[in-house]
């Protein structure tokens, strides 16, 4: 039987990074994939290909309640940063300091944080978009902000400008590649069900019916299959109850000019006028994007085709006060999300929504079809707005989340975390988390950047503390 | 270099059809105007008439044999040049099931593997839609990517068929196309489709359920074409096509232009009479010859009655987007000159 | 089988929307793939859903996915009027996918 120092479960940013640096630091590591070995270049970004070979479920699940909300995780060699628009932020002031009154995390001073957050943005060449690559669908967004004298900013991204393609920095890019080179042991498509731990050494079991053995595991399968993994394992305690999604509502505007272009990318823009409550940016707006988010308008089945050019798609996100639930089914993989929007939750959303169209027709926009599942909801003008998106029905609500995290929360309060404040099961010797499942609370931006800082910091601290 | 090519099953509808357009060349594509072969070889069966073959070119040389043995297919391939094969040899209604695997799957086998001993450069072989079965409703067309699902013994012998000759083809690294052709018709065609033109004419044509259902046709100029085209193509991976007339017809239609034709342009008298049938009888007919065939039967008239209710429909565009395929003869046309043709045989419609 | 024939009977309905394209035969595909990516829970509840609208939504002793493209846009119109939460869910599936997939153009996707 062969017994690995160290197993880490995923390939996303959690298990890349943790992987990297137990393998970098001479020990015996397996890293576990469920998705299959594939790289940037092997799908074409935000494509019919990629759903089906990259996302989870194809990106096609949803959550139990009213709304239901599509959520998309990734499910492939790199995770989610493999299929996200790459949008880097750091956490802010406040919502450290939030972690570490209510959830007592420990060791979150700025200064030992920072020192994470720099290598990542030198290591993944964070950087802002040229100016010239700007796409005008971007600069619609911000010029209605300047109307409207709201915060807006460009959004740095982990993208090497300099390189002719593959530019975004993802996992399989970096990491992982890197990975490679030291020669680290990865299996793909195996779908660990169950951890056991048995005489000090634990075995990962998987749906597929193997095993493998090491003296430490590190979960690191994302927000809803780490506690899922977890609770199969009989580890519930603050566990899986408080996944945490960004809820987002969409507009798609129509202008008089033509602002999209084929193979344009996910804009940069964010509005921060409202954050961190509710931020408002650009969503990916090529034409099967542009078709889907009209397809519940049956009068307008060939507008898109039509108009694409002039249209493009925009998003109003907030950061909710409700959390999700992880409920598993025994016997099989897919757990059920149950998530219930508070009713704040919805006023916030549809007052998102109404702020996005504002911006909207401040930028010169001619029509608004809001992600409502009616007809009567297209604005032609901006004072439709008050009249037609102040009441709406919670079911015709469509709104998706791209980012979910928090479902096993680090910290010391016995009452709300799943682990220590680096990562570490309680009560379970050789268990850690290492991803997005650790992020206390909603942060109300792109988690990755956040989750990255804290991978690296536990995973040093792990081989600080144990592993030397 | 001026090639041979080897016609399988060259006595038969289609066969005598391919062989004139392969020695004299096809007017209906610049790319196939000339004759690359400067002979044809054909295979027909022992003691057949072999006048209208001999009457084609002086390029055609007859070679006596049967599929179905290995031993009679040494002469056809008895030579070192450089050929093409095209196997066009079958069998739709058979006297008992056996022989729809002994012809159509194994002898196909044979003929390949014969061949690949040989300096083969390209094989197309003939398969048909029945691998595929019916499409489930009336505007679906079959594609190449469609998954198998076939259509009883016919369709099982044939999916064999193409299953085997590509593992063959793989095996020996030869270039193979196979040429999926629904219901074909034109000239030189065989006692049952006179038939179907006097039951037309007689009022005697079953239609079963409303006539709504579409079927690929495949006039023989326009299938040629596509055999012809698909020799062209020499990559190593085996491929397939669809090949067929531009559009599916619907069975409303295919009658109605056959009796407009018989009675404006050949001035017979039509009964404009149909023998509807429910759409019930169609699957009653396609349960009848289930249970035929189970029991290891074959019964010719209970098995086309089973199909009258069904669609049977393909898309080319493949052909046409990756050999340039382009059907130059419709519906009318094509059935005025299979009509003419009967006339001119002197057989009775 | 059945199911797929099922789901493409409703893609080749809803397709012509879109495009005025013959073969959906990739689009259902699509569809399909991504009714087999579901959860087991959301996919039991769709093959049902299937079955029965298929019956439910016969003309004559014809089901629903043998039915001709005049007469299946009908049924699916008359479903949409109907208004109930799960058809309405089921109908949202296949019209989104449908449309997201026509537009991708018109290659397949390769797998594996």
């Amino acid at each position: 039987m062969r017994v690995f120092q160290d197993i880490v479960v995923g390939s996303g940013p959690g298990g890349a990074i943790t992987s990297h640096f137990l393998k970098k630091a001479g020990r015996d590591v397996l890293l576990i994939e469920a998705g299959s070995r594939l790289f940037q270049q092997d799908t074409v970004a935000f494509s019919k290909d990629e759903m089906l070979r990259k996302y989870w479920n194809g990106g096609v699940t949803v959550t139990l309640g009213t709304p239901r909300i599509p959520f998309i995780l990734g499910k492939c060699f790199g995770g989610g940063s493999e299929i996200n628009a790459g949008i880097y932020h750091r956490a802010s002031p406040q919502v450290l300091e939030e972690w570490a009154r209510r959830f007592q995390l420990r060791d979150i001073d700025a200064a030992s944080l920072n020192e994470h957050y720099e290598y990542f943005e030198k290591e993944l060449t964070v950087s802002s978009m040229p100016d010239s690559l700007i796409p005008k669908a971007s600069k619609v967004l911000a010029e209605g902000a300047r109307k409207l004298n709201w915060k807006c900013f460009e959004v740095p991204r982990w993208f090497d400008y300099d390189k002719a393609e593959n530019q975004k920095q993802t996992m399989s890019e970096t990491f992982l590649s890197r990975n490679i080179e030291l020669d680290l042991e990865m299996v793909f498509e195996k779908t660990v069900r169950k951890l056991k731990q048995e005489n000090g050494i634990w075995r990962v079991l998987t749906f597929e019916g193997d095993s493998y053995h090491a003296e430490n595991i590190f979960v690191c399968a994302g927000a809803v299959q780490t506690p899922s993994i977890l609770m199969r394992s009989g580890i519930g305690r603050n566990v899986g109850k408080s996944l945490q999604l960004h809820p987002t509502i969409k507009a798609t505007a129509l202008f008089d000019d033509e602002i999209n272009t084929e193979g344009m990318g996910v804009p940069v823009h964010q509005v921060r006028e409202f954050s961190p409550a509710i931020s408002l940016g650009c969503s990916i707006s090529s034409l099967p994007y542009l078709s889907l988010a009209l397809s519940e308008f049956k009068n307008y089945p060939t507008f898109a085709r039509e108009n694409w050019k002039r249209m493009s798609t925009y998003y109003a996100m907030i950061r909710p006060e409700s959390c999700a639930r992880i409920i598993n089914i025994p016997f099989t993989r897919d757990p059920v999300i149950r998530y219930d929007l508070s009713d704040r939750d919805i006023a916030n959303l549809l007052f998102g929504l109404k702020k996005l169209c504002q911006l909207l027709f401040a930028a010169g926009a001619r029509k608004v079809f809001p992600s409502l599942l009616d007809e009567k909801f297209i604005l032609d003008s901006e004072d439709q707005i008050e009249s037609k998106l102040t009441r709406v029905d919670r079911k015709l609500i469509q709104l998706m989340s791209i980012h979910l995290f928090g479902s096993c929360p680090m910290g010391e309060n016995p009452a709300l975390c799943a682990t220590d404040s680096y990562g570490r099961i309680n009560d379970r010797e050789g268990l850690y988390v290492n991803d997005a499942s650790l992020l206390c609370t909603s942060l109300g931006l792109n988690p990755q950047g956040t989750l990255m800082c804290f991978a690296r910091r536990n995973v040093l601290h792990f081989l600080e503390t144990r592993g030397g | 270099m001026a090639r041979i090519a080897v016609v399988t099953g060259a006595n038969g509808w289609l066969g005598k059809t391919l062989t004139g357009f392969l020695a004299e060349g096809h007017p209906h594509h610049p790319g196939l105007a000339a004759s690359p072969y400067d002979e044809i070889r054909c295979l027909v069966m022992q003691n057949e008439d072999t006048a209208f073959l001999q009457g084609i070119s002086g390029k055609v040389r007859i070679f006596p044999g049967d599929i179905t043995s290995r031993a009679s297919l040494s002469d056809i391939f008895a030579t070192d040049r450089e050929f093409d094969l095209y196997h066009t040899a079958g069998i739709v209604h058979p006297r008992n099931l056996r022989q729809f695997y002994e012809v159509n799957h194994a002898g196909a086998v044979n003929v390949l593997s014969k061949a690949c001993d040989k300096n083969i450069r390209k094989a197309v072989f003939v398969s048909s839609n029945s691998p595929l079965g019916c499409n489930p409703f009336p505007d679906h067309l079959f594609d190449e990517d469609s998954p198998y699902h076939p259509y009883m013994n016919y369709g099982k012998s044939k999916m064999k068929m193409e299953l085997s000759v590509r593992e063959v083809a793989a095996r020996n690294q030869v270039s193979l196309t196979l040429i999926r052709c629904p219901w074909f018709y034109g000239p030189n065609q065989p006692a049952r489709q006179t038939v179907f033109f006097s039951m037309i004419k007689d009022g005697k044509m079953p239609v079963v359920g409303d006539g709504s259902n579409m079927r690929s046709m495949s006039y023989l100029d326009n299938l040629c074409q596509g055999i012809m085209l698909a020799s062209q193509k020499t990559e190593p991976a085996p491929d397939v096509y669809w090949i067929a007339d531009e559009n599916p017809y619907s069975m409303n239609d295919i009658v109605a232009t056959v009796e407009s034709l018989l009675e404006q342009d050949f001035g017979y008298a039509v009964q404009h009479r149909r023998l509807r049938l429910p759409w019930l009888a169609g699957e009653v007919a396609t349960l009848c010859d289930w249970s035929i065939q189970k029991l290891g039967f074959y019964h010719q008239k209970m098995h086309v009655l089973s199909e009258m209710n069904k669609t049977i429909a393909c898309s080319i565009d493949k052909a046409s987007r990756e050999l340039g395929y382009r059907p130059q003869i419709e519906l009318r046309e094509g059935m005025k000159r299979s009509i003419q043709w009967c006339l001119d045989n002197n057989l009775e419609i | 089988m059945h199911i797929y024939h099922i789901f493409s009977a409703f893609t080749y309905a809803l397709g012509r929307q879109y495009s005025d394209k013959k073969n959906f035969n990739a689009d259902a595909d699509f569809v399909y793939r991504q009714y087999r990516n579901l959860p087991w829970y959301f996919r039991v509840v769709f093959a049902c859903l299937a079955l029965f609208l298929d019956l439910a939504l016969m003309k004559g002793l014809v089901p629903f996915h043998r039915l001709q493209l005049r007469d299946r846009l009908h049924k699916v119109e008359r479903l949409k009027r109907l208004n109930l939460g799960v058809t309405n869910d089921f109908l949202t599936f296949f019209n989104g996918l449908t449309a997201f997939s026509v537009y991708s153009g018109p290659s397949r996707e390769t797998t594996g």
